[in-house]
């Protein structure tokens, strides 16, 4: 059937893209261990290939209308990073330490403060850095995905509002989130079309003031709690030995325990409660090309997917991390879905110049861009 | 189902890369590539098979695929079809997962060969990088690192020294130097307060001995033999190259496994040091007796110094006792081994290390081997009492160089600083030790009567007692002691209890026993391992209170018989009153192993470990005295010492009660179950056990002991004697 006329005359109509996650065939499971396993063969240098492979079949994953994101960064690129961060960075941080050790205590005190601001600094940029290089090596239909503006720029700003952090009582957080969160979106590409993000952080801090308040009556009553039972448990040591500090019975330490894990699992909902809100927030100020988007996190589901998580990382000693990935992003990409139309044709390639090393600082560093 | 042949149609999407629009398209399977048209074409573009290239592998399940061409190519093609994906698939073999996965694993195992072929180039040619890179480094770094070192060991533990043995310290070094070839450039040997028996050689040419080597070892050879054995390490860098060598490694390793967890790394780097610290032991021993030969001195003392070690129970202060069977894990070869190297040795002209004052003044260099209790006043908490009247002799504890250790059974209250001597609770008082002990048997136990719990473990005297006669074990408050000598039937009473007098800690006169001495040497110089000359010479010098020679002479006894129980026992009371508890407790459990009917060793460990406050240890053992020997009465009594430390006061009383109905005369029995009235804050039950205590000779060895105490206890507690 010929469709020449309709295509001629008629310009592209602009869809609603609908997203959505199609499941590999085969899965992450094995690929994760299949990854370890030459991990450790190849004395960790299979590593970089493998995070690419796990990354190309988590984008595959992600659909829009049905057709697949694509993951084009490979591992020479990740090696070449990280080989230079290490070379140029890390070697003269092992020597420093190692020298400064050697001059007696007080140069090694200069040195550990030196240490934590480059820390600080460098994780700021490579948080920025990864980024850029995780979206610049996404396309879809072809078109890039970019981050423009300066990794410095990033990078002092998150290392001034962490430093804030202690000083205001942590109260800058939802604040500070919403800067960082804003800076990196609106920098963010796709083709040479940018997103758009007007979220404040007002909205946030009622939210806010509950978790808050809710972690210290958690850290208060946790406490009492367990003064409370250690009190009850108390085994006095015998009169006349001198030194012997009290303990406490072995029952009531399994109380404590227990007083922990509860407590520690309280924190993890209220967290969760706020991070639901966090995301969704963000997601609905979020748009493209006048699209917005809808993100449907729910606390619950949050502490699930956190807890499972950690459990399958720590039970399978880290070679299931994949497969935990995997599940943090189907986790979002289930629960989001695009309200507006957007003309496809008018978003034209990204016109940044490649970088051709990626995420050394990130890998070293280990910290990550999401 | 069957492969499409050529000619078979598919329907998918184009973009092309400039904008994220896309075009249905249609795509025909041909020979040399995928024919693609969309509406507006007007001819067909064709994409050969080989220049295919999709970013995720083609899996033989794939639903759908996604190709461009070549790596760059602008153009993207999306095809919703399982079917072609395997048509693209076979046509196009380099878009398989297992051809994607080599490409990915050629750079890793070029690097494994790499890396192969650098560590056998190192282990085929002994090459020492880390060696190499130690010498590299300036001295003065080196001694900074190793300053470093000594001070994250020695925490808050302080450096023995006094001016004489820092100079026998010196002669000893100086002349293992002379005979060290290379040796390293500045080399500073000192002597850190620590029961550890162990050496260490640190960076920068420093080396750490520990007192409990010090005092442990047998003769001042073995001193040296250690001595010249870090001495290797020290020529040889390992301190430094070992460092070097972790650092390398747990660099790699971090490079290796980047991201991966911790735990494989760090194994993998101390296994790796810990061979490394082997092969630098053999190396040591290697030097070690070199220099030891170049310098005159004999290697027996090496060797039997590490037999010493082997001796010990697993729970001593050994630091290589633990891995014995597991060689992989362990720093030292297998201690046999090493022991054998050594004794292979041929023999040669040999003097002694130190002469026997350096000796002498090497062992005291963390202080004089009797300690001087600390001058704290007691916290009365019971009882309330004046402050006890002057101690007939307090004889200030002069540094003894005597071995009086045991006896702390000084009569004497306790030396000047101790204000209530007598009050019982008086905690200082367990000071007492020292000082005085006087190996008076006859005078009970210092002061402290509150003793016990006041005791701390640290005075020894209280513990010590034993008054001259061997065997003994008195214990504070003049704990029942067996029998003295062992060999005649144990008699009872404190046969060769010595003067009762309280007098300064010297060594004993005894005119007596220094015939028997005598007697013993000659019979010695022709047969060394006479035991019972041995054994009667261990005895004399215990009687003059010279432990050290009997604990010398025990130990050759032991090694010539080490089955006889009476020999083990011998040196364990010699032992305890050196106050070694911990040693002597190890050969009461080995004369109750080969003997497990000696009372008299189950005493005295009960009495041990009363004073090392290990209630429940005490408690059984004379819990089986008294039920194996229930007319051994010190047992009963002891027990009843153990019950009031715990302050079990009921039972205690209970134990002195029975003593005293099955022995009217047991004086101690009487005082001691008033201290522990006046403890319980009977004070009416107390005076009237001390009057009559006063009231019956003074029996046993603790029996002056007995009487002293109840008079100031009388007096402090404002009652009149009668």
């Amino acid at each position: 059937m010929s469709l020449v006329d309709q295509a001629a005359t008629s310009p592209p109509i602009a869809t609603v893209p609908h997203i959505s996650w199609v499941h590999p065939p085969g899965g992450f499971a094995g690929l994760s261990m299949l990854n370890g396993v030459l991990r450790i063969l190849t004395l960790g240098i299979y590593h970089f290939w493998g995070k690419t492979e796990v990354r190309q079949r988590m984008w595959s994953a992600i659909r829009i209308n049905g057709e697949p994101l694509e993951y084009r960064g490979t591992g020479g690129e990740l090696l070449r990073g990280f080989l230079i961060v290490f070379l140029v960075i890390l070697l003269p941080m092992l020597l420093a330490s190692f020298g400064a050790s050697l001059l007696g205590p007080a140069a090694y005190g200069a040195y550990s403060i030196a240490f934590w601001i480059v820390l600080l600094l460098l994780s700021g940029i490579g948080i920025h850095r990864a980024r850029r290089y995780r979206l610049s090596r996404t396309r879809w239909r072809g078109i890039r995905g970019g981050l423009s503006g300066s990794s410095a720029g990033f990078a002092w700003t998150y290392l001034w509002t962490m430093v804030l952090i202690p000083f205001t009582l942590g109260w800058i957080v939802p604040w500070r989130t919403v800067r960082l969160q804003r800076a990196l979106l609106e920098d963010t590409r796709f083709g040479d079309k940018a997103f758009t993000f007007t979220a404040t952080s007002g909205p946030l801090y009622k939210r806010f003031l509950v978790v808050w308040l809710g972690t210290l009556l958690l850290v208060i009553a946790t406490g009492a709690a367990i003064v409370g039972v250690s009190a009850l448990g108390l085994r006095q040591p015998l009169p006349g030995t001198p030194q012997a500090m009290p303990t406490v019975k072995p029952e009531y330490v399994a109380g404590i325990v227990a007083v922990v894990l509860v407590a520690l699992l309280a924190f993890a909902m209220l967290r969760a409660w706020y991070s639901a809100r966090v995301l969704n927030y963000f997601a609905a100020e979020t748009k493209l090309q006048g699209a917005g988007f809808t993100l449907n996190a729910t606390a619950p589901s949050l502490v699930w997917l956190t807890a499972s998580n950690y459990l399958i990382r720590i039970l399978s000693l880290g070679f299931l991390s994949a497969v935990t990935e995997a599940r943090s992003m189907r986790y979002i990409v289930d629960r989001l879905s695009c309200e507006g139309a957007i003309a496809w044709h008018e978003i034209g390639q990204n016109p940044d110049a490649l970088l051709k090393r990626g995420e050394g600082l990130a890998e070293a560093f280990n910290v990550d861009a999401f | 189902m069957s492969m499409p042949s050529d000619g078979a149609r598919f329907t998918g999407l184009l973009s092309d890369g400039k904008t994220a629009g896309a075009k249905p398209v249609s795509i025909r399977i041909a020979g040399g590539g995928l024919e693609l048209r969309t509406d507006d074409d007007r001819k067909t573009r064709i994409w050969p098979y080989m220049e295919l290239f999709s970013s995720v592998p083609v899996r033989s399940d794939a639903p759908d695929v996604l190709l461009t061409q070549r790596a760059d190519g602008a153009e993207t093609l999306f095809v919703n079809n399982p079917t072609f994906a395997n048509v693209v698939r076979s046509r196009a073999p380099s878009l398989s997962p297992a051809h994607r996965r080599w490409q990915g694993l050629r750079p890793g195992l070029a690097a494994v060969a790499c890396v192969a072929v650098l560590v056998g180039s190192i282990w085929a040619f002994d090459l020492q990088p880390s060696q190499a890179l130690a010498r590299v480094m300036p001295q003065h770094a080196r001694a900074t690192l190793g300053d470093a070192v000594v001070t994250s060991l020695a925490k808050d533990r302080k450096v023995c020294e006094t001016p004489a043995s820092k100079a026998a310290l010196a002669r000893m070094t100086s002349r293992l130097l002379a005979a060290t070839s290379n040796p390293p450039a500045d080399v500073r040997v000192l002597v850190l307060d620590w029961p550890l028996v162990n050496a260490f050689a640190v960076p920068g040419g420093q080396i750490v001995l520990t007192r409990g080597l010090i005092q442990q070892a047998g003769s001042p050879d073995e001193v040296a033999g250690v001595l010249a054995h870090e001495l290797g390490h020290a020529v040889e860098m390992h301190p430094e190259a070992g460092i070097i060598r972790y650092m390398g490694l747990s660099a790699a390793a971090q490079l290796a496994f980047a991201g991966s967890s911790g735990t494989l790394t760090n194994a993998g780097v101390v296994l790796t040091t810990l061979r490394y610290s082997r092969v630098a032991e053999r190396d040591a021993d290697t030097h070690a007796l070199r220099i030891l030969k170049g310098a005159g001195i004999s290697h027996k003392g090496f060797a039997d110094f590490f037999e010493r070690l082997e001796g010990k129970p697993p729970a001593g202060q050994n630091s290589d006792g633990k891995f014995h069977d597991m060689s992989v894990l362990s720093t030292h070869p297998q201690t046999a081994e090493r022991i054998a190297m050594i004794r292979a040795q041929p023999e040669y002209a040999s003097t002694p290390a130190l002469s026997k004052e350096d000796w002498t003044a090497l062992r005291e260099a963390c202080g004089p081997l009797i300690r001087v209790p600390p001058a704290a006043p007691p916290t009365t908490p019971a009882v309330e009492k004046a402050p006890p009247p002057p101690a007939p002799t307090t004889p200030t504890p002069a540094p003894t160089r005597k071995r009086t250790a045991a006896n702390d059974a000084t009569a004497q209250p306790a030396p000047a600083p101790k204000p209530s001597a007598s009050s019982p609770p008086a905690p200082a008082s367990a000071s007492q030790p020292a000082p005085a002990p006087k190996p008076s048997a006859a005078s009970p136990p210092p002061s402290p009567a509150a003793g016990p719990p006041a005791t701390s473990p640290s005075t020894p005297a209280p513990a010590a007692k034993q008054p001259a006669a061997n065997p003994p074990a008195a214990s504070n408050e003049r704990p029942a002691s067996p029998a003295s000598t062992p060999a005649p039937a144990p008699p009872r009473t404190a046969a060769n209890a010595p003067a009762p007098a309280p007098t300064p800690p010297v060594p004993k006169i005894d005119p007596q026993a220094d015939r028997e001495i005598a007697e013993a040497s000659r019979a010695l110089a022709s047969d060394p391992k006479d035991t019972e000359a041995l054994q009667k010479r261990a005895r004399a010098h215990a009687r003059k209170n010279d432990y050290e020679a009997a604990l010398a002479d025990y130990v050759s006894a032991v090694e010539a018989k080490p089955q006889d129980a009476e020999l083990q026992y011998g040196r364990g009371t010699a032992l305890q009153n050196l106050r070694r508890y911990d040693e002597a407790i190890a050969a009461y459990d080995e004369t109750l192993r080969l003997a497990p009917g000696h009372t008299n060793a189950r005493n005295n460990r009960g009495n041990v470990n009363r004073v090392l406050k290990r209630y429940d240890a005490a408690l059984r053992d004379f819990d089986e005295v008294v039920r194996t020997q229930p007319e051994f009465l010190h047992g009963i009594y002891n027990r009843g010492l153990v019950y009031r430390e715990m302050t079990r006061f009921e039972d205690a009383v209970r134990d002195f009660t029975a003593t005293i109905s099955k022995d009217k005369s047991y004086t101690a029995a009487y005082t001691s179950r008033g201290i522990t009235h006046e403890r319980m804050g009977a004070r009416d039950k107390a005076i009237e056990d001390f009057r009559a205590a006063l009231t019956v000779p003074a029996k046993y060895r603790n029996g002056a002991w007995a009487h002293n105490t109840a008079r100031e206890r009388l007096r402090a507690l404002g009652a009149a004697a009668q």
